[in-house]
């Protein structure tokens, strides 16, 4: 069963879905799923959609959710901030946990999504399992690597003229004031404490040594992390030729998913 | 303006966020649908749809954007009816259910590309329909279109090296004789940005178009631009009238070709003028009446 709904303030009201655990297999699971930004965002919804409905037939109730001023969340794009998502994040888990009735849930990232899904976790004691796919590591990277994209798409579209100056506030269709570019600017995770989880996953389905390293130091910490490296033949991100595309994890990928989520809950 | 979630079909397998204008009675007003992209879910690609719905909920509409089967966080349809088929009756249903639920009586269907297909297949089977916004819509090319296709590459050094090497469908005429490559005279490039209506004979869609303008259906068509290369389905505004002649669109009919822009309208200052042409045509063609209306 699933529930499209509204839910937060009044003044701020986030789209969310949520998707009741299958009472023949439910476990005390419950996991809200951080999605990605901007065309990304877009590119994988429908493959986050399919991650849900599977892992609520395997037992966890979940929820999906879309940023202030992102999907059908109210707000604009200009008026997005990491900040205000680490909030929007911080409302899904109480939602969850409202609804569900349980005390820990996990949390799921996709890209952006999963470095906020890591910072959100900060100072939390309620977040059982972070699972993080395909993280972005440092926010000025990504918005650098996909700077780099929107110009090379927009050699492939000659009649588009962007200046430099517009090029900074705007990331292939979706608006990036210079607020939002602040934050995504101060996020660095390998500059993050490690947040107290019971366990973190990694799983990739590109090859990143920077990903990799880090990891490696998380591990060097005490934190309990198991990495999945699951190469991907779809993948999309950094992509030309992938803008616009949609993200259809290969069955493989998006099983690591589904199994890091469940770990080993019997 | 305020926003709800709204499910639809049997079971509730249908999702959609319904835009609700605040100081308008929507009975009196057709109501907006907005049509999946593609496979792009009811937000719409680079968020337009949601743009779009909270643009004309501002100007007074209500709008519902949707997600059709299969599509988004609606389920598959289990019919067996064609996907054709199934996708104009699924929105034939919502549409029954509006006009039960909120007192619309007519509505005015938007959509990009395959969207915008959708829009004409349903207005054509239901009268309901008042208006079509078709952005990107599919469009038979014309003489027009091709010469002003083959103009843009006849100073291209590429172009004739693709030519005088086969590497283009004229060339492959030249070099291999005339019968050795038969149908129309058309490139990758080419045949990408015109995909769709050939297979709908012409005089079908022209008949279509008659029938939908006698009962003063009003349609605003958007096009771009064009995807890669520059290469769009229309190249001039005459081209949508041209592509139908014998179609007498009377004042039925507004055509705007944003050719800065590309078939997803990408850059936002081609979204601000999109929704700017949107709104002002949606006011313009059904006008409102604002005065306070109490809440029920």
């Amino acid at each position: 069963m699933i529930q499209p709904l509204y839910f937060g303030t009044a003044e701020k009201p986030l789209f969310g879905v949520y998707h009741a655990a299958d009472v023949r297999t439910a476990k005390p699971m419950g996991a809200v799923v951080c999605p990605p930004f901007g065309h990304e965002y877009i590119q994988s919804y429908r493959a986050l959609r399919n991650l849900a409905v599977q892992l609520a037939r395997g037992g966890s109730h979940v929820l999906r959710f879309d940023y202030f001023g992102t999907g059908d969340s109210a707000g604009d794009g200009a008026d997005a901030s990491v900040e205000q998502w680490l909030e929007d994040i911080r409302v899904a888990i109480e939602e969850l946990k409202d609804t569900t009735g349980l005390g820990r849930v996990s949390l799921i990232g996709l890209r952006v999504g999963a470095a906020l899904a890591y910072l959100a976790s900060g100072g939390r004691t309620d977040i059982d399992t972070l699972v993080l796919w395909d993280p972005v590591l440092r926010g000025k990277d990504f918005l650098e690597r996909g700077s780099m994209v929107q110009s090379a798409w927009l050699k492939t579209r000659p009649q588009l003229r962007l200046s430099a100056a517009d090029g900074a506030s705007e990331l292939i269709g979706f608006p990036v004031s210079a607020g939002l570019r602040r934050g995504f600017e101060e996020v660095d995770l390998s500059r993050t404490a490690a947040p107290s989880v019971r366990c973190c996953s990694l799983v990739m389905s590109e090859d990143d040594p920077e990903v990799s390293h880090w990891a490696a130091r998380l591990e060097s910490v005490g934190m309990a992390l198991r990495c999945r490296h699951v190469p991907s033949a779809n993948g999309v991100w950094n992509r030309v030729e992938a803008v616009h595309a949609a993200f259809l994890p290969e069955p493989e990928l998006f099983q690591a998913v589904i199994s890091e989520v469940f770990g080993d809950v019997p | 303006m305020r926003e709800r979630v709204q499910l639809f079909g049997k079971p509730s397998s249908l999702v959609g966020v319904i835009s609700e204008p605040s100081q308008v009675d929507a009975r009196e007003r057709p109501a907006v649908i907005l049509l999946n992209a593609g496979v792009i879910h009811r937000v719409g690609p680079n968020r337009l749809y949601v743009q779009i719905a909270r643009a004309v909920a501002e100007a007074g509409f209500l709008a519902l954007r949707l997600d059709g089967s299969g599509r988004g966080d609606s389920d598959v349809r289990p019919s067996t009816a064609s996907f054709a088929e199934g996708d104009v009756k699924e929105i034939q249903d919502v549409m029954t259910y509006l006009a039960a639920s909120r007192g619309v009586g007519t509505f005015v269907l938007m959509g990009i590309c395959s969207g915008a297909a959708l829009a004409f297949s349903i207005a054509c089977a239901d009268r309901r329909v008042a208006g079509i916004v078709g952005i990107e819509p599919y469009i038979y090319p014309t003489l027009g279109f091709h010469m002003r296709y083959y103009a843009r590459r006849i100073f291209r050094a590429a172009s004739w090296w693709n030519t005088l090497t086969g590497r283009n469908a004229l060339g492959r005429r030249l070099l291999g004789g005339w019968r050795s490559a038969g149908g129309p005279l058309v490139d990758a490039e080419m045949a990408g940005a015109t995909v769709g209506p050939q297979t709908v004979p012409r005089e079908t869609v022209v008949q279509a178009l008659r029938d939908l303008i006698a009962r003063n259906l009003r349609l605003c068509m958007l096009f771009s631009g064009g995807g890669a290369g520059g290469v769009g389905v229309c190249n001039y505004r005459g081209q949508f009238v041209a592509a139908f002649p014998g179609v007498d669109f009377k004042d039925c009919l507004r055509v705007e070709l944003i050719r800065d822009a590309d078939h997803t309208f990408t850059l936002l200052s081609n979204q601000r003028r999109l929704l700017k042409t949107i709104r002002e045509w949606m006011t313009a063609t059904f006008p409102v009446e604002t005065r306070e209306t109490p809440r029920t």
